[in-house]
């Protein structure tokens, strides 16, 4: 339907603007000679790579070169490694999906039960228990969580390892470092959409008409919160996105975010302008699903 | 229980060796490893204590039946860099390229002595008039990968590709400069010609010390897989260790290698981990997830009273100095020959410490502003504090050799004096002290960060703005390259490598891609003269001359040098014997077991 | 208010007074304010309370455990590994976040408010592309952009302050516009519209005072985004240049250290956790106040 034909417009135009970005990038970090020219060449061969890099062309060509090569697939060669960075990257996606999966995984198991007895014991102690946890949550920095469970749980009681991709054991503490702030962010929003339903007529008519309070509560209030965290659920991506930056660099996670922080270190821009392209894409997509999501959960919209 | 590493200095050996070789002039053929005449049987610079008893050889069983099946297993902060046809090789953190156990060169320098083995050749003998080296290769060295044995075209091919058009080798300079040619007299002879006699050559290329040294790949190999493929294939080397996986900023494993030419190693596989923070490192080190990590020295003493762990010095430092770039005046003619130099948009000579080139007082001015920097740092401090007492305060832009080292060091001390830094700066015109940016390039010493921004702070208490900023030396390069820069670059060494010296890898500048903000005549003017000294009086007088420009100029401003230390874990290692030239990712198969 | 009750008149007593205070002070978010206030009166006078230099610390006196672990009471909360005072450091550090949060918060709340009202009042194209610019701002990994410009320009306060004024203007923009969406279709700014008034004015008497509060509460929610930001940038060296004190930084210095001297990265992060904790309650409590309506807005 319309609706969604002009949101996939939307996603490719963004994709667009972010390859002009990601091209400008590369090119004000200065001259890319400079990373792969030896210590000891002489000005002669400075300018004869400079035409073998294509340098003498105007920007616009290059930029049309650049995203010709990107629409067959073709992302370049890290300057570093001299291999196709859609290897590399290929090679270092299933490490940040099970960590993204491990994360949500948390946010939602721990998160969503959670908000559900928080809005359900509304004013109580376990709500204000609860609460609290929810906003310390969100509100400590992710690198400090990170370095704090590391020091309790690998250095000081032995119980985890604290780096690398060594086995299910180690995706532990990275997930939940990741996963704390969402599950916070679910219990807050879970909550509040859940409070706004139990008080809203429809669900008074169902008490009134008898239904135990278990029914209301999962059968009518449940489904009719889950619009509140769905929303929240791109914004829960890209703080995942965000999130596992920091999170890989700091338990040497070999995924995406530690391979695009080693690549600004090293000036390996055509990595990094893959993760960037990689990581957009991905939140276009999921962009995507959501609006169908809301599609299938909400009849409103489908109306208009 | 204590293990024992000794390693020794390439760097004054290079000198003392070539002009051994240079002296002995009329020739004569060696088959026995050269002994350096001057150089004292135990000068392992004992700066930490832990070096004293040795594990005696009695549990190292030399053959091949008794070797284990096991893993030995390091982290590394760093694991960068594919060591693949060296001409292609990437910028590594210090110019260097690394051996890995998977290359060899065609000698290495013993672990306990100063001598060097044998590798790949079985002789070398020096020609009349000094200007050519001919090597007896070895017979029967397989290349990983079956592509078959090492001949002397081998050896020409991996020489002349190195330094080749395009290359980013770091020893072209040399190479260049010396018109150095090689031939495959036989199948087993090769031979060396150069324009003239130069005391650098034999060691650079052909020791294992250097990043020039010349690592033997197979021609056929490249050959048949044509450039590309072979940069990414892991076979084509000759060591005791092949190249099982390499993943980039991940793992690297090494298996070894059954054909192996000389004593085959006692492990079977070595496994390099990438773990960038230090307390993980650390914690990957106490749970036994790694057999060895670098300790950064004030952690030491933690990982020292664990029971099964134990600490090791490499006993040979890295130096640490600050470079006041923007040094830029070079004139179009060096010692009467035109040259060719790069655009140097980064020339400021509004720059404390750089001035302008042809005006003799404000020269001097900056001169006094370098000397003030210098005098402002407390090295000792350093030493003490965050290095923990492993390293020792420099006062040269290189790393002597330790006897030249005590000597010399009394005669260009430099106090920590900051009242007459005070002073000099109020004469050099700025009574308010000086501001400035220190960049801190990163990927040598777990403490690099920390001495910089120490020497930063030493520099702010004179009054002005020091501001620092970190970056990792390949993200530091292009700017380097493209001699934009006018601050100051704080820049490590590893310990345990042996580091080219600063000066010599200035030689060729300013026509080289590559300088720190460093040209200024005299000291290059008086480096040149240094490749075709002939006498070891000379050397000394010229060597001499140089330093005492580099003491009353600072042109570059030496800080400390800095030992490194690794953890180990001495209920599984019993020994590791380590060369210098490798830092702590080399030499595995010196590694024993318990 | 209590509801009227017959008897006697207790309103005067001392018990009275107390509990009136109390039922006061508990519809207040007490705790908040005096974080708040605590730390913004520290940026403000950071030079008179900070009891030694924040940039320049004596080397000798490295790694110094806080008073009550062992130090000494000339460094309450210890000493950092160049030997500088963390409670100064803390302290001016302050400085920089709330300079960092006031400075982002309006530029980027200005902006995004302006074009929040400008795409939901306009409509039509200039509302579809304003929104897709929110879009593509949303879809973009800042902190890569961030830690790549802090490589390629250096890192500097401008920059950051750039890159935080980005980070956060696109919520003001979304949430902004929404309300506009439903002002617009109130009877008083039709009636209006038919009196011909000018879009400017209409714009100005009708439409700015309704988002004002939303405005204020997506204000105080972002505060500690923003400070989160500024934070996860500084440890990841895209921050102010060191050796200015910034939170964040402060945590990466010490991790080195985190078994021996913990205290070095552990107090910085418990400051911020404390601000952003503050600063998330207060913005609750004021959506709570200014408008129930608004519960969905959690950020």
């Amino acid at each position: 339907m319309r609706f969604l034909v002009r949101r996939v417009i939307a996603g490719i135009v963004t994709l667009l603007v972010v390859t002009v970005l990601v091209f400008g990038l590369s090119r004000i970090q200065g001259d890319p000679r400079s990373l792969l020219i030896s210590e000891d060449a002489s000005l002669e061969q400075w300018d004869d790579l400079g035409r073998q890099l294509g340098l003498d062309q105007p920007a616009y060509r290059q930029y049309l070169l650049y995203v010709t090569r990107l629409v067959h697939g073709d992302l370049g060669e890290s300057t570093l490694q001299r291999k196709p960075v859609v290897d590399i990257l290929w090679s270092r996606i299933p490490n940040s999906a099970l960590l993204a999966g491990a994360a949500f995984a948390f946010a939602i198991l721990v998160g969503v039960p959670l908000g559900v007895l928080s809005a359900v014991k509304r004013g109580g102690l376990w709500d204000q228990g609860i609460r609290s946890f929810a906003v310390l949550g969100q509100a400590m920095p992710v690198f400090w969580v990170a370095l704090l469970l590391i020091y309790i749980f690998a250095v000081g009681l032995n119980w985890l390892p604290a780096s690398r991709n060594t086995g299910w054991t180690s995706v532990i503490l990275p997930a939940i470092t990741l996963g704390w702030f969402g599950a916070s962010g679910q219990v807050r929003i879970l909550r509040s959409s859940m409070l706004d339903v139990l008080d809203s007529e429809y669900v008074r008519l169902a008490r009134a008409k008898g239904a135990s309070a278990r029914a209301v509560i999962w059968k009518h209030a449940f489904r009719n919160a889950l619009l509140g965290p769905i929303t929240f659920a791109t914004l829960t991506l890209a703080s995942l996105i965000t999130g596992s930056i920091v999170v890989e660099t700091v338990f040497s996670w070999p995924g995406l975010g530690l391979l695009a922080v080693q690549a600004v270190s090293n000036a390996d821009y055509p990595i990094l302008q893959g993760v960037i392209l990689l990581t957009t894409f991905i939140f276009v997509f999921a962009s995507l699903l959501v609006d169908v999501l809301y599609l299938a959960i909400d009849p409103r919209v489908r109306i208009r | 229980m204590r293990i024992n590493i000794r390693g020794r200095m390439q760097i004054y050996a290079t000198g003392i060796i070539g002009l051994f070789v240079l002296t002995a002039g009329c020739g004569g053929s060696y088959s026995q490893p050269v002994a350096a005449p001057t150089a004292p049987a135990n000068t392992s610079t004992t700066l930490s204590s832990t070096a004293t008893a040795r594990a005696e050889e009695s549990s190292s069983a030399e053959s091949p039946s008794t070797r284990t099946t096991r893993t030995f297993t390091l982290a590394a902060s760093d694991v960068t860099f594919p060591a693949m046809v060296p001409s292609q090789l990437p910028v590594a953190p210090s110019g260097f390229m690394r051996r890995w156990g998977v290359y060899e060169t065609a000698m290495v320098w013993a672990v306990d002595r100063p001598e060097l083995e044998f590798r790949l050749i079985t002789g070398w003998e020096l020609d009349p008039d000094g200007r050519g080296w001919t090597l007896e290769l070895k017979h029967g060295v397989q290349f990983h990968g079956s592509w078959g044995e090492m001949t002397a075209d081998d050896f020409v091919w991996s020489f002349e590709d190195e330094i080749r058009d395009g290359s980013i080798h770091s020893g072209i300079g040399l190479a260049r400069t010396t018109g150095a040619t090689a031939e495959a007299v036989d199948n087993y002879t090769v031979s060396f010609r150069l324009d003239s006699p130069n005391s650098f050559f034999f060691d650079a290329f052909f020791g294992n010390g250097s990043g020039a040294s010349t690592k033997v790949f197979s021609k056929n190999r490249t050959e048949t897989l044509g450039v590309d493929a072979a940069f990414l294939d892991l076979s084509g080397g000759t060591g005791p260790f092949v190249f099982k996986k390499w993943a980039q900023g991940d793992e690297v494993v090494l298996e070894a290698f059954e054909g192996y030419h000389g004593t085959p190693s006692q492990l079977k596989t070595v496994r390099i981990l990438e773990i960038k923070e230090p307390a993980t490192q650390i914690a990957a080190l106490k749970s036994g997830q790694v057999d060895a990590s670098l300790v950064p020295a004030p952690l030491a003493e933690d990982v020292a009273s664990d029971p099964s762990l134990d600490t090791l010095s490499f006993g040979v430092p890295g130096s640490q100095r600050l470079y006041p770039q923007g040094q830029f005046c070079m004139e179009t003619t060096l010692a009467g020959e035109p040259i060719e130099p790069y655009p140097r948009p980064g020339y400021d000579p509004s720059k404390p410490w750089v001035g302008e080139c042809d005006n003799p007082d404000s020269q001097e001015n900056a001169r006094k502003v370098r000397m003030a920097m210098s005098m402002a740092i407390d090295r000792q401090s350093i030493v003490d504090n965050i290095l923990g007492g492993f390293g020792r305060p420099s006062y040269l832009p290189e790393v002597l050799p330790p006897l030249l080292d005590l000597i010399w060091q009394d005669k260009w001390f430099i106090p920590y004096d900051p009242d007459t830094a005070r002073e000099l700066l109020v004469e050099a015109g700025y009574p308010d002290g000086i501001d400035a940016l220190i960049r801190i390039t990163t990927g040598s010493h777990p403490l690099e960060v920390e001495m910089g921004q120490a020497v930063a702070q030493f520099l702010g208490a004179l009054g002005g703005d020091v501001r620092t900023e970190v970056l990792t030396y390949s993200g530091n390069r292009p700017s380097v390259v493209a001699r934009e820069r006018s601050d100051l670059w704080f820049r490590s060494s590893s310990a345990g490598t042996a580091e080219p010296p600063e000066l010599t890898q200035l030689r060729r500048n300013p026509e080289n891609a590559f300088n720190p903000g460093l040209e200024v005549r005299e000291p290059l003017a008086i480096i040149r003269q240094m490749d075709s000294i002939t006498s070891r009086e000379e050397i000394d007088k010229i060597r001499e001359r140089l330093y005492d420009g580099f003491n009353l100029n600072q042109w570059i401003i030496p800080v400390v040098l800095a030992d490194q230390i690794l953890g180990i874990n001495s209920d599984r290692i019993l020994e590791w014997k380590m060369t210098t030239g490798s830092g702590y990712l080399g030499d595995f198969e010196n590694i024993r077991f318990k | 208010m209590t509801p009227p009750v017959a008897g006697p008149d207790l309103s005067n007593t001392r018990l009275e007074t107390g509990r009136n205070l109390r039922r006061r002070l508990r519809r207040w978010p007490v705790s908040s304010i005096v974080i708040l206030s605590v730390l913004i009166v520290s940026a403000v006078f950071a030079p008179l309370i900070a009891p030694h230099d924040a940039k320049l610390g004596d080397l000798s006196d490295r790694h110094i455990p806080p008073m009550l672990f062992g130090g000494t009471s000339d460094h309450i909360l210890g000493t950092d590994g160049l030997g500088r005072d963390i409670l100064s450091r803390i302290v001016h550090g302050a400085r920089i976040s709330v300079a960092v949060a006031v400075v982002a918060l309006s530029v980027g709340g200005v902006i995004g408010t302006l074009l929040g009202v400008v795409s939901g009042y306009a409509g039509g194209w200039v509302d579809e592309v304003i929104m897709r610019i929110v879009d593509i701002k949303f879809a973009v990994p800042l902190i890569l952009i961030a830690l790549a410009l802090a490589v390629i320009l250096g890192p500097s306060f401008g920059l950051l302050l750039g890159l935080l004024s980005f980070l956060i203007w696109g919520h003001f923009a979304r949430q902004v516009r929404a309300e506009v969406l439903v002002i617009v279709t109130m009877d008083y700014v039709a009636a209006a519209r038919s009196c011909g008034a000018s879009p400017v004015r209409i714009m100005y008497r009708h439409i700015f005072p309704g988002v004002i509060s939303i405005v204020v509460v997506v204000g105080t929610l972002q505060v500690g985004a923003v400070v989160l930001a500024e934070a996860s940038l500084s440890f990841l060296g895209a921050g102010v240049p060191s050796p200015t004190p910034a939170w964040g930084s402060m945590v990466a210095e010490g991790r080195l250290y985190i078994d021996t001297a913990w205290w070095v990265s552990l107090i910085p992060g418990v400051v911020i956790g404390l601000l952003v904790t503050a600063v998330t309650l207060l913005g609750d409590w004021l959506r709570d106040r200014l408008d129930p309506r608004l519960r969905q807005i959690q950020l």
